[in-house]
């Protein structure tokens, strides 16, 4: 099974391997991001501040 | 004192909360690593001076505690003008990196993560218990890891030096961490995870999964073991840990510190928190393939390091991402950068984790990795991450943590200010130095004539003359950065006498029921985009490992199931959307998919080596084992840190072969455990040292290396008085048959008269050439290893018969020369 991995002209293959996985999950993180709704991001970015009010010395 | 309080509110559907929380770890967390901070510095710098001026270890070094001892100050011993073996810089640079790491990084993120943490889940650290034991038995690990490393007690792999007791005590304290992180999230009154706290949760269970794997060993004794992993695949796994240390302990964590303080500096929110979710799952995912990098024109397959070069290209847009999301954080702020010191620290921070992030794809070009590799470019690149990145990041977040934990402000504006300028400065004076000595090193040791068949520098010790006196600038590049950091120390700790330890508490206004954590196994698993990712991933295998014909069917499969995807996304992304915004409420399932997403690339590059890593498998050349005493002397080498200034790997490069002999092969150091092929050259190349020169060179060297005009080695004067551990070879051999080392059935006895005689007959001949050897003493045993390095024998295998019209099979490792040879009897190769 592995006489393949091994064999060089193999390697041929991987940047279009490596570039089909990173390219997949680069999109599927930014449709995914891009599809989260407004106030569930605003409610996110503003959690450390959450407390900042009475937080000041 | 209890430490939650609730009532019911005004709505019935919300309580109030009260949250006392445990600061008093964080900060002696801080403290602690304050204080490590210094020795890993000075460490460091005493290791930079010692490669300016070797006197450092010996003359020198006698004369000033002389010197002191003579004016009263009779604590301190006179050390020995031969050499001190305890601080040898291959004794030192262990001590400096491990420190760096683990003790100073180390106890930061502990610091800002049980900080962070509570806020953002808006509850105390589940357990106080859990919390002190992982404070106490992480600073026990650095004494433990300080003594033994200074001692000579080593695994001989870089940053995975430790001994296997402190490693297993290494596992057991990070547990106990990752058990009381989880519990806080699972009792947490926030249901969202903020991104900070995902890539804490990365950093855990990656850190878990690369410290056990790289570490399993077979102890010998209870200071001695050998690594499981040998030869090209024990250089896979350690690199596959090693830059995974950078990525994962050096980076994610830092990141989540970021994103949780530098907002709360700016008091604003992150420039784009959609960003920050891009960021988090392309590192991630593509962090842990980029390790082979580190292994360019090496024996290791050229599928490896196809694959090391193209994932660390591809680090570079989700580096980027991040770094431009932490400084647009400032937006309508930037004039804070005047007055606040904190800001200041954590955008010069960020800028150096741009620059190296930048650099390290650069370096991990085949063609730029010839010239850097195994000179102090990488070094430098290294120190603008560690420097510039994580001392600048800790530095901003001790200024922001410490008014707030002792209830006043900042000691000193003015000593904070300097402490930056001199430090930026420091890091200017290193990080250059290193650059142009990398450089300069480089193109002296890759130099050939315009014919391509002579080095223009033959000589090894003029290159390393050119650069001494960047190794000074180098080393006061240190002395001022430590200053710095002392500067801080002073700061800190007068904020501290000033201020008192103040106890923070806080009320929350929280749903009755909050919903989080609820999400199964089965929704975790059994649904759409998970299914999708898999059987895309199912396709894309088949077309790797499926015979000719079938793989081109399953590369057609995956793409039509692209198309299918895409059909069903269109249809159902509510659901797809709905089920991933559920997964960032719930940690566990959200931790699984993580860990799966990072042991995938680690498994995809061992597994394959570890089948093809062995004797039977190998083609054209093997290693000859070793007799017991070259083993002795192997563990002698590692032991003194001899991988430190030495590789043991020539490069299929011209210069690499024209200046140490013919390149190295995967069959030669497949019994090497550990493999020492080391990742800088301070010194020459060892691969084919074996027989170069007589018995007698090596023990005049090794005794005043200045035989050798211009060496910069210190004196090994202690291997000539020590003796030869004989009595446990019986059971390193033991170790090394199950390891798969191939040595013949010998008894104990058997196995100790043969490391005497061959010791007495070396320590005869060099009595022949007038030197008073003895043959008990370490140097012998060290002679024979260094006599062996690069034995061999020729695989023969039979000629293979080839039926008309079949191919024959593939060779399981094809060097070039023999698949040139192959190309010319038979063309379908």
């Amino acid at each position: 099974m592995f006489k393949r991995v091994i064999l060089e002209d193999w390697a041929g293959m991987i940047p279009i391997i490596s570039f089909v996985c990173m390219f997949g999950v680069f999109l599927g993180a930014t449709i995914f991001t891009l599809l989260k709704s407004k106030s569930s991001v605003k409610h996110l970015s503003h959690l450390p501040l959450d407390e900042d009010s009475n937080d000041e010395n | 004192m209890h430490q939650e309080a609730e009532s019911e509110g005004a709505v019935a559907d919300v309580r109030k909360t009260v949250v006392e929380f445990e600061d008093k770890s964080v900060r002696w967390f801080m403290w602690a690593s304050i204080i490590w901070s210094i020795v890993a510095m000075l460490a460091g710098v005493m290791a930079a001076f010692q490669l300016r001026w070797w006197e450092l270890n010996g003359a020198f070094l006698a004369d000033v505690t002389g010197f002191l001892h003579n004016i009263g100050l009779k604590f301190i011993p006179v050390f020995d003008p031969k050499g001190v073996e305890y601080i040898t810089f291959g004794r030192l640079r262990p001590l400096h990196t491990n420190a760096a790491i683990f003790a100073f990084v180390g106890n930061m993120i502990f610091a800002g993560v049980y900080h962070s943490t509570q806020r953002l889940c808006k509850t105390r650290t589940a357990s106080k218990v859990l919390t002190w034991i992982h404070f106490w038995g992480w600073q026990t690990i650095i004494v433990l890891a300080a003594i033994t490393l200074l001692a000579g007690f080593t695994r001989g792999q870089e940053y995975a030096e430790l001994i296997w007791p402190i490693n297993l005590l290494v596992v057991v304290i990070w547990v106990i961490f990752a058990w009381n992180f989880f519990w806080t999230l699972k009792r947490r009154n926030e249901p969202s995870l903020y991104v900070a706290l995902w890539f804490y949760i990365a950093t855990i269970v990656t850190v878990a999964m690369l410290y056990i794997v790289n570490h399993l060993s077979i102890p010998t004794s209870l200071i001695h073991s050998y690594p499981v992993f040998g030869g090209v695949q024990g250089a896979l796994v350690q690199w596959w840990y090693g830059h995974n240390a950078v990525a994962f302990f050096l980076t994610t964590p830092i990141l989540g510190i970021m994103y949780y303080y530098l907002p709360k500096a700016a008091q604003r929110p992150v420039y784009s928190y959609r960003l920050s979710i891009v960021h988090f799952w392309s590192l991630v995912f593509i962090y842990i393939w980029a390790g082979p990098h580190h292994l360019l024109n090496t024996a290791l397959p050229t599928w490896l390091q196809y694959l090391g070069t193209f994932f660390s290209l591809m680090l570079w847009a989700p580096s980027w991402g991040g770094m431009l999301n932490g400084l647009l954080t400032l937006r309508g702020a930037w004039d804070k950068l005047r007055t606040d010191p904190v800001i200041k620290f954590f955008v010069v921070a960020l800028t150096f984790y741009g620059m190296s992030t930048f650099e390290g794809p650069l370096l991990s070009i085949p063609a730029v990795s010839a010239l850097a590799h195994y000179t102090d470019w990488i070094v430098g690149h290294v120190h603008s991450g560690t420097l510039g990145w994580n001392g600048f990041m800790a530095a901003g977040l001790f200024y922001w943590l410490a008014p707030r934990l002792y209830g006043r402000d900042l000691y000193s504006k003015a000593a904070a200010n300097a402490h930056f300028w001199i430090g930026l400065i420091g890091i200017l004076f290193y990080v250059g130095s290193m650059w142009v000595a990398g450089i300069m090193q480089g193109l002296m040791l890759n130099g050939l004539n315009e014919a391509g068949t002579m080095l223009r520098e033959p000589d090894f010790v003029k290159t390393v003359s050119a650069i001494k006196h960047l190794y000074l600038l180098r080393g006061i590049g240190g002395v001022l950065y430590v200053a710095g950091f002392l500067i801080m120390v002073w700061n800190l700790f007068m904020t501290m006498k000033k201020g008192s330890p103040k106890v923070e508490t806080r009320e929350y206004v929280i749903p009755v029921k909050l919903k989080k954590d609820d999400m199964g196994i089965k929704i975790t698993f059994w649904n759409d985009p998970v299914l999708f990712f898999f059987i895309a991933l199912l396709f894309l295998i088949g077309w790797i490992f499926l015979p000719n014909g079938l793989n081109f069917g399953s590369l057609g499969c995956f793409l039509l199931f692209i198309l299918f995807t895409i059909q069903r996304f269109k249809q159902y992304h509510q659901k797809w959307t709905f089920w991933y915004e559920r997964l960032l409420d719930n940690y566990m399932p959200f931790t699984i998919l993580t860990f799966i997403a990072v042991a995938v690339g680690g498994v995809s590059q061992i597994v394959p080596l570890v089948a093809i890593n062995q004797a039977e498998t190998m083609e054209d050349r093997i290693q000859v084992p070793y007799t017991p005493l070259e083993l002795e002397g192997r563990d002698i080498y590692v032991a003194e840190g001899c991988y430190n200034c030495h590789s043991q790997m020539i490069r299929t490069m011209m210069s690499d072969v024209l200046r140490y002999g013919d390149y190295n092969r995967m069959g030669e150091s497949i019994y090497d455990h550990p493999f020492q092929w080391g990742s800088k050259r301070t010194g020459l190349d060892l691969a084919r040292e074996g027989g170069k020169r007589p018995d007698s060179w090596h023990y005049d060297h090794m005794l005043d290396p200045r035989t050798t005009e211009g060496s910069i080695m210190p004196d090994y004067s202690w291997l000539y008085e020590k003796d030869t551990d004989y009595k446990s070879l019986p059971k390193k051999i033991d170790v090394q048959v199950k390891l798969g080392v191939p040595y013949e059935k010998m008894t104990a006895d058997v196995i100790i008269d043969n490391a005497r005689k061959q010791a007495f007959d070396i320590a005869q001949g060099l009595r022949d050439e007038g030197r008073n050897a003895e043959p008990d003493k370490q140097i012998i045993a060290l002679i024979a290893y260094l006599q062996k390095i690069g034995t061999y024998e020729e695989v023969k295998k039979e000629k293979e018969e080839v039926k008309p019209g079949e191919r024959p099979s593939t060779p399981l490792f094809d060097s070039p020369d023999k698949r040139r040879e192959r190309l010319i009897e038979n063309p379908e190769y």
